[in-house]
């Protein structure tokens, strides 16, 4: 049984609407981001029509990063969001880049080598839930568009909490819930219907953008998320929609 | 009501263009570098509105919000107008422009800001050529050239016109006799409310 993502039977966790064995979520989400990492890029500009720049943006300047710095981009995959910072904390900072995923980590790394970026930027194979980190590491945590396909998302978060430093921000940015009714209606026949299609045509990979809708629809909502993240310890929790609710951007201090 | 989002768009474009421009001056780009890490906030009082700018390595970025700003620069869109086209006027005399915080580094990137040259030949000789991007960039400053001296003689020329020949504005004789005037009349009213309380004190002196 689960409420609005919340997990309560232990031996089970959400693979889009399907319920499967905790362990073989981990398996099954990799393989998903095994077959899509290569047009990983492409698909996300197709399906957003770009504006996951401008949601990523957004997540970027609410970091407040400056030199110095050291943050980690959780599920970071194709590295978006690590090329930023990369510019932002400079020689005298450092950036993590992590991924509990071979593939989607491979092709962050060569793209940032690629755009010369290298001298501040570390690739970790981790996951989300057991972070190879001493404790307060970093100034800042970011996770875009990764924590819904965490098997344990309370564990993520306690994870992230010990490895910020005292003052650290964590921020998540993630597909939400819309409470507009005519938004819903059209982003439902949009997710399931033209998004499997177009990762047919363009990824020729149905199943997998089909998981991507289910597992939209699974995530909690948002203020779920926030009581998730008070309860993992954080405080000054807020979150701020963005186009209409579709996608929020959840922000949390560890006090 | 600009959304953030919208704003966050408008931003982004704004800074691909500026950081394409940048890269038309590598001196500057490597100038600019020193300041690396600094925020300078710049305040649009009408219409209001409110930009950072995030100066990177080798890159400046545009954010619609800081937590940590070292300038805030606050003015009209005339004043910051001002600022960016008037190169060699200081900041400190720009009517209406109000700048805080760490004045030396604001000194500093307007320094570097004056010093600032812009290869714009290189992406016209990208599009026509070495010889034909050279003949329209040659064009383009002769045609500049002239618009300039014909903006100078009408600014030089304008003060006269509207006094010889419209008569909007009075002469400097005319201006003085006008003024002069006034000043008698200012001295007549001081003697006539002097005589005035003069013969008050006397009636009110002559009654008792």
């Amino acid at each position: 049984m689960t409420d609005n993502g919340k997990q309560y039977d232990d031996d089970t966790a959400h693979f889009g609407y399907r319920n499967v064995p905790k362990g073989d979520k981990e398996g099954l989400v990799a393989d998903v981001f095994h077959s899509v990492a290569n047009k990983y890029d492409v698909m996300n500009d197709l399906m957003s029509m770009g504006m996951h720049r401008l949601w990523k943006r957004l997540t970027i300047e609410a970091s407040a990063v400056r030199s110095g710095h050291v943050v980690m981009d959780v599920a970071g995959g194709t590295g978006d969001l690590a090329q930023r910072f990369s510019h932002m904390v400079g020689p005298d900072g450092r950036v993590v880049l992590t991924d509990i995923n071979e593939s989607m980590l491979r092709v962050g790394r060569d793209r940032m080598i690629d755009n010369g970026i290298l001298g501040n930027v570390d690739f970790v194979q981790a996951n989300a839930e057991f972070l190879p980190f001493p404790d307060n590491t970093f100034d800042c945590i970011t996770i875009s568009f990764g924590l819904r396909n965490v098997t344990n998302k309370e564990a993520a978060l306690a994870s992230m909490y010990l490895t910020l430093k005292p003052g650290g921000k964590l921020l998540v940015l993630e597909f939400s819930k819309t409470k507009n009714p005519l938004l819903t209606k059209i982003y439902d026949i949009y997710s399931f219907s033209l998004l499997p299609m177009m990762g047919k045509w363009v990824a020729d990979d149905y199943e997998s953008y089909q998981y991507l809708a289910e597992s939209i629809r699974m995530h909690p909502d948002q203020e779920t998320l926030e009581l998730m993240m008070q309860e993992a310890g954080f405080v000054n929790t807020t979150w701020h929609n963005m186009t209409g609710g579709i996608v929020a951007l959840h922000k949390g201090i560890k006090p | 009501m600009v959304s953030p989002l919208m704003k966050t768009g408008l931003l982004l474009a704004l800074e691909r263009c500026l950081n394409e421009l940048l890269k038309l001056d590598p001196v500057t780009v490597k100038k600019l570098s020193g300041c690396f890490g600094k925020v300078v906030a710049l305040h649009c009082t009408s219409p209001q509105w409110m930009c950072h700018v995030h100066i990177e390595q080798e890159y400046i970025r545009l954010a619609g919000w800081s937590d940590e700003v070292d300038v805030i620069v606050t003015g009209s869109i005339v004043s910051l107008s001002t600022l960016l086209t008037c190169k060699t006027w200081p900041f400190s005399e720009i009517p209406g422009l109000t700048v805080s915080g760490d004045l030396d580094l604001m000194k500093d990137l307007q320094q570097i800001y004056q010093n600032c040259e812009l290869d714009w030949e290189r992406p016209l000789s990208k599009i026509l050529g070495d010889m034909g991007g050279h003949a329209v960039a040659h064009g383009f400053r002769f045609t500049g050239h002239h618009v300039q001296i014909g903006q100078d003689r009408v600014m030089n020329n304008l003060g006269e016109y509207l006094q010889e020949e419209l008569r909007y504005i009075p002469t400097k004789v005319e201006v003085e006799g006008f003024a002069q005037e006034v000043r008698f009349l200012a001295e007549s009213m001081d003697q006539i409310e002097c005589q005035w309380n003069s013969a008050q004190k006397k009636y009110r002196s002559d009654g008792q």
